[in-house]
């Protein structure tokens, strides 16, 4: 990437991390740390089914990690639209995908760098006594599979709609929550679904962790943040200001 | 000038609506190099049209293009085009240095710091640069707009209001940049809902009123324009009665009524009938105490020009 894409990145991530919500994500990302220390605290029968299903799946998969990208991934977009900034980066002669690309690295780079050391640091709590390293990398790599694409499929919707949080949030909580555990076929448009399946596969754990964990779950989660990216970029060449006279 | 050279930008019956509301109505004109004044009060429709030349609206009808190229989805485009919008599109965090800095890279210039130091420069924000654009007045944040829209030397420059929140001296420093940047060949569209502003700096004037091309022209011809529209006057003086008498008489006076102890004089030549006012009272020694147009608001002069 050249100077253009360098200075756009920057430029988003300065404008994301002016935000107050960086702060809720930064609170966010101390909700695993503090359930693996309560978890610590008062006694544990098995450690590696613990993080794997409650700290893994049941509080960084399913809830910090939709969250924290559904504040920053609709952020990127929306803020901009509302403080009219988003004008003065599409009066310049870039190519579309490439500011679609930097508004969602630049909401990924904050989660992505505290999420993993979240997910490291309440992984390593967990299975303090014996540490389950492998199961632990598990985690923060899953983790990371997850805010990439909800990342992406946030973006995307807030170019899609003007109510992004909540559509977001019924995506994540009804959708993911609710629809796929009796709609099988639903899973393979779930990110967190994706993210369980790169769980299962590199925890290395003796039996399946996850009944429902997809096989193919790293293909589809590049294809459904491919195919976000590209919505998102094909909305943001037709995207027309608001408020003219 | 403009019969010389080659149309810069040409919009072709051009329409914009939003549901039901017509924003703008089948405008046609064309934008040659020199500065072309986009006159008119506010919602008028004049943003809107900046929008569609800027790119930001898809026209509902009509054409436009720039440099023989279609702005509409087409963002190479913006290599050849500055842009300021009237909404601020800063970002506060940024010092002024920072943005203008940013714009150039983005723009994909070579020498980016270079180009960046000239484009504050001639904006006078020198002293300024440093400082976050959240600490600027709005006419600082209108100029360092304009240092970022131009830091790639543009051929065509769109400027939604530029002068909004300028001082009166930041607007004559803006207005002799834009009237080099004309010299120079440069094609400027400037909108503005001051008249005075327009007939300052422009060479040509578009007039939009409701969302129409109410008139198009060099400034001087819409000017005269607009001086010999029909015009009423409120009149006052020690004889009302026998200065309507000898009014009545002029060929370019319409009517005369008496109205809550005064005069309406409705005439068809601005100029003829203030310079034979005066001329007439004297003759009849009648004492003038108010004379006063009564429709000078610049909606009336606009709404004449869309009816005439």
């Amino acid at each position: 990437m050249n100077d253009w894409f360098g200075t756009l990145f920057v430029l988003s991530l300065r404008h994301v991390l002016g935000q107050r919500r960086v702060l809720l994500v930064l609170l966010l990302a101390l909700v695993p740390i503090a359930a693996a220390g309560i978890f610590f605290g008062w006694g544990r029968r098995d450690p590696a089914d613990w993080t794997a299903n409650v700290l893994g799946n049941g509080v960084v998969i399913s809830a910090v990690v939709p969250l924290a990208t559904l504040l920053l991934g609709t952020a990127v977009f929306g803020s901009e639209i509302e403080d009219g900034t988003l004008v003065y980066l599409l009066s310049k002669p870039l190519p579309r995908w490439g500011i679609v690309l930097a508004k969602a690295l630049a909401a990924f780079f904050p989660i992505a760098l505290l999420l993993s050391l979240s997910s490291l640091l309440s992984g390593l709590l967990a299975t303090w006594e014996e540490p389950l390293i492998r199961v632990t990398l598990a985690l923060a790599a899953s983790a990371m599979v997850a805010a990439a694409g909800y990342v992406a499929v946030f973006v995307a919707l807030s170019l899609v709609t003007s109510r992004a949080m909540i559509v977001g949030l019924a995506y994540a909580f009804i959708w993911e929550g609710a629809v796929t555990s009796f709609l099988s076929g639903a899973q393979y448009l779930s990110v967190r679904q994706y993210a369980l399946g790169v769980f299962d596969a590199l925890a290395g754990l003796p039996d399946r962790t996850f009944d429902e964990a997809l096989p193919s779950a790293p293909l589809l989660a590049a294809a459904v943040i491919a195919g976000a990216l590209l919505l998102a970029t094909r909305r943001l060449e037709r995207w027309e200001v608001k408020g003219g006279e | 000038m403009s019969g010389a050279s080659q149309p810069t930008i040409v919009a072709r019956n051009v329409s914009r609506w939003f549901g039901n509301v017509v924003a703008v109505n089948d405008v046609s004109f064309e934008a040659y190099p020199g500065i072309t004044g986009l006159l008119g009060p506010n919602g008028a429709g004049k943003t809107t049209l900046l929008h569609m030349l800027a790119g930001f609206l898809r026209p509902s009808a009509g054409t436009i293009t720039i440099l023989g190229e279609p702005v509409w989805q087409n963002p190479r485009l913006y290599r050849r085009i500055g842009i300021v919008p009237e909404r601020e599109s800063v970002y506060p965090f940024l010092t002024g240095w920072e943005f203008v800095r940013a714009s150039a890279a983005l723009f994909g210039v070579e020498d980016v710091e270079e180009r960046s130091q000239r484009a504050i420069q001639l904006v006078g924000m020198e002293q300024a640069a440093r400082r976050p654009i959240g600490t600027y007045s709005k006419g600082m944040r209108q100029r360092i707009k304009v240092a970022a829209a131009l830091v790639h030397d543009p051929e065509v420059l769109i400027l939604d209001e530029p002068f909004n929140g300028t001082d009166p001296r930041q607007r004559l420093q803006l207005m002799e940049l834009f009237r080099s940047m004309a010299a120079a060949g440069r094609t400027i569209v400037v909108s503005s809902h001051i008249l005075e502003e327009v007939e300052r700096l422009a060479d040509r004037v578009l007039v939009i009123y409701a969302g129409r091309l109410a008139a198009a022209g060099e400034f001087r011809a819409l000017r005269r324009m607009m001086t010999d529209r029909p015009h009423t006057f409120t009149v006052r003086s020690s004889d009302d009665r026998a200065l309507a008498a000898a009014l009545i008489l002029q060929p370019f006076v319409r009517g005369v009524e008496f109205a809550d102890g005064c005069l309406e004089v409705r005439t068809t030549e601005f100029g003829a009938f203030t310079r034979a006012l005066p001329r007439l009272a004297r003759e009849r020694r009648i004492r003038l105490t108010e004379v006063r147009p009564a429709d000078e608001t610049l909606e009336s002069v606009f709404a004449y020009l869309v009816n005439r």
